[in-house]
């Protein structure tokens, strides 16, 4: 085939328009990055926020629990509950008191409910995370649960703390919900 | 009258003796066994409460429960004239009538922050000036019932190891009469009747929920130690296969389950305002008797 000059133009037309095309498509690369960053922002925003509310909301019964005194803490956390029923970072703070109170059973139910709700209280690298509180407890609340329901193994109520044990230890294995 | 129609009345009267015959054997043919609730508030609360759950037990086990409500300070002598065979108290009923009676330990009841157990404080208004226990001396307390164990027991024997007699060193004590007695301590501390009381951890635990108190009006000076709570029990001759039953219906009992109470189907847990039940054993009632004993109450009491 034998091209004649016109042809050799739209060659070079056709050449230009793609180089034109992919140097647009590089430079329309970093617009796409900073989407993804703009999603990523939102994201740490929204995690803030949620936060510097739990904070402010909290701040009554942590200030209990700092005091050292818990049955107000729980008390304070009750009335709270009522406003924000559901919400995780009461459950977590829950599971602390009645950690603290060796009342280790609800403690344990409690902080599964929450790690149920949210995981980041059992991510190490989150701002949330109670997972160091949460290793602490097992230590000494599995071999309970376990020896408990080794003695009574068709006693429901047993088994259903012991599954709560393992649960926890499975999320702080890194199993997923 | 002519022949046809004396027939016909004849088979319609045997047909209605036979039902009649056949629905009283279908009551008959369950056994009939009776529970006695203790009272904690008035009577028709504990209906409300235990009827679905007493409906529960006879649909699993197929025996016909009957709910028979008690007053606190009669429940010894009924359950010693045998009206009930199998029991629901608090803890110190149990006691007395595990010393005296051998009442069989069935299941123990989980409500609240703590579970299967709860625990009593000391309470008074926020700003009265009362910060401390020691500050409770000649000050105007009120203890709940007699009989309650984290409403008058726990605090009586906390008050005593503090070094503090209630006797000799309180101002005045009174327990407030008539029913809703426990709640009636929480408001008359609020409302300045008394300046210093006895309150159930439960029982601010659920005012504070239902809103009809707000933490930050009252001061704890001192908490009681954690103790079991509403137990289940059986007569010391009750059949151990129903025994066993029972303590497997209710330890299997969830948020779930229903029973239908005049037509309505109701959830057992949420009308008896429990979370469930918890298999304790008698061990576990220990902190309740060393607290009776301290406290020179039956059934350790000494004259």
């Amino acid at each position: 085939m034998k091209f004649d000059r016109f042809d050799k133009i739209l060659f070079i037309l056709l050449a230009f328009a793609v180089a034109g095309l992919a140097v647009y498509a590089i430079r329309s690369l970093p617009g796409k990055t900073t989407a993804v960053d703009t999603r990523s922002m939102e994201r740490e925003l929204a995690a803030q926020a949620r936060i510097a509310l739990i904070d402010k909301l909290f701040a009554p019964v942590t200030a209990a629990m700092q005091a050292g005194q818990y049955q107000e803490a729980l008390l304070k956390l009750e009335e709270i509950n009522v406003r924000y029923p559901g919400e995780a970072h009461g459950f977590i703070l829950k599971g602390e008191i009645l950690s603290r109170l060796e009342s280790l059973d609800g403690a344990v139910t409690a902080f599964v409910r929450g790690v149920k709700l949210n995981g980041d209280y059992i991510d190490k690298r989150s701002q949330v995370s109670r997972r160091d509180i949460i290793e602490k407890l097992l230590e000494i609340s599995l071999p309970r649960a376990a020896a408990s329901y080794r003695n009574a193994p068709g006693n429901p109520v047993l088994k259903a703390a012991l599954a709560n044990n393992n649960y926890l230890k499975s999320r702080l294995a890194g199993g997923c919900e | 009258m002519n022949l046809s129609v004396r027939r016909f009345l004849f088979q319609l009267i045997v047909l209605i003796a036979s039902l009649a015959v056949l629905s009283s054997c279908k009551d008959q043919g369950r056994k009939v066994v009776k529970i006695g609730y203790m009272n904690c508030n008035n009577e028709q609360e504990t209906k409300q409460r235990f009827v679905p759950l007493t409906r529960y037990l006879s649909d699993r086990i197929g025996v016909e429960f009957v709910m028979v409500p008690v007053d606190t300070h009669d429940f010894e002598k009924r359950f010693n004239q045998g009206e009930f065979a199998f029991t629901h108290t608090n803890s110190f009923i149990y006691i007395i009538l595990k010393e005296r009676k051998n009442l069989k330990l069935i299941a123990s009841e989980k409500r609240g922050n703590f579970g299967s157990r709860s625990g009593g404080a000391i309470i008074a208004r926020k700003g009265s000036g009362i910060e401390t226990l020691a500050q409770i001396r000649g000050k105007k307390f009120a203890f709940g019932p007699m009989l309650a164990p984290t409403g008058y027991l726990a605090e009586y024997d906390l008050m005593l190891r503090s070094g503090i007699d209630p006797e000799k060193d309180l101002g005045a004590y009174t327990i407030p009469s008539g029913s809703f007695k426990h709640e009636k301590l929480v408001y008359g501390v609020l409302f300045g009747q008394y300046d210093v009381s006895a309150a159930t951890l439960l029982d601010l635990e659920t005012m504070t929920r239902e809103g009809k108190i707000t933490p930050d009006d009252f001061t704890i000076l001192a908490q009681t130690p954690l103790i079991p709570y509403c137990t289940f029990g059986a007569a010391a001759n009750a059949d151990p296969a129903l025994v066993a039953k029972v303590r497997k219906a209710l330890l299997e009992l969830g948020p779930a389950d229903t029973a239908e109470v005049d037509g309505e189907r109701l959830k057992v847990l949420k009308a008896a305002w429990i979370d469930g039940y918890e298999e304790l054993t008698d061990k576990d009632y220990e902190p309740v008797r060393e607290m009776a004993k301290r406290v020179n109450m039956p059934p350790y009491q000494k004259f």
